[in-house]
């Protein structure tokens, strides 16, 4: 299934309430302000960081919107490696091949 | 009612003078997502129109905001980077960032396209020191 998270991983749970559930199987695209938890802060190590790069190697995909991430500066190298970007026509590619969606919010 | 007339001229007198007064706008929020981030800069800016002593804080989500190049067509919104470089075109050169926002969020000042970074100490001295305050 599709995951959609819309709210910054900075000041709010929406994007580590997701990622406490989602499964292998699962496809989890960040969209709007959802878009600052692809950031790459190595550094730092924050909790919502560890968990993608450890579901993304157990088969969990993670995707990013690339006019959410070009509206607010975020150039692709800064993004974490396991994620994708994808375009409004993969969002609905996603959420076409997807068997349900779960929006956080 | 019953005030002295000296009084009322002299609140008159000092809301006349926009040069006067000094304030402070807090920038808190995420530059997209919501209306906040722009209707803040809006405010600072018509604020610096007035002839008042502006000055603004990013911090918390708000340095985001601070992020460029931002290609906000791609979202369909008024660019918020080139808004706020418009603010020391309104006397509005007092523009600070707090320090531990911009750590949280692995960001430096080669990240940030405006204002001058100020410490946790400093943040607390600039509240505390500013009588007037409008949080966006």
């Amino acid at each position: 299934m599709l995951h959609t998270v819309n709210k910054s991983a900075f000041d709010n749970s929406a994007l580590g309430d997701c990622l406490a559930v989602v499964s292998p199987n699962d496809a989890v695209l960040l969209i709007e302000n959802g878009v600052y938890g692809a950031l790459d802060n190595s550094p730092s190590e924050l909790a919502h960081i560890k968990n993608i790069k450890q579901l993304s190697a157990s088969g969990t995909r993670f995707y990013v919107l690339q006019a959410d991430c070009e509206a607010r500066g975020l150039a692709e190298s800064a993004l974490l490696p396991a994620v994708t970007v994808v375009d409004d026509a993969g969002f609905v590619a996603l959420a076409a091949e997807a068997s349900a969606i779960q929006s956080w919010y | 009612m019953d005030k002295p007339s000296t009084n009322e001229s002299t609140e008159n007198e000092s809301t006349d003078k926009p040069e006067d007064k000094d304030i402070l706008l807090v920038f808190r929020h995420a530059p997209y997502g919501n209306a906040l981030a722009r209707e803040g800069l809006e405010a600072a800016l018509a604020c610096g129109a007035m002839g008042a002593k502006t000055s603004v804080l990013y911090i918390n989500e708000g340095v985001w905001q601070l992020l460029e190049p931002q290609n906000s067509s791609a979202i369909d919104c008024k660019n918020q980077a080139a808004m706020a470089s418009a603010l020391p075109l309104y006397d509005v050169d007092a523009i600070w960032v707090d320090e531990d926002s911009l750590k949280q969020r692995n960001l430096t000042g080669a990240d940030i396209n405006a204002g001058k970074i100020i410490n946790h100490t400093h943040v607390q001295t600039l509240l505390a020191s500013s009588k007037r305050i409008l949080s966006f």
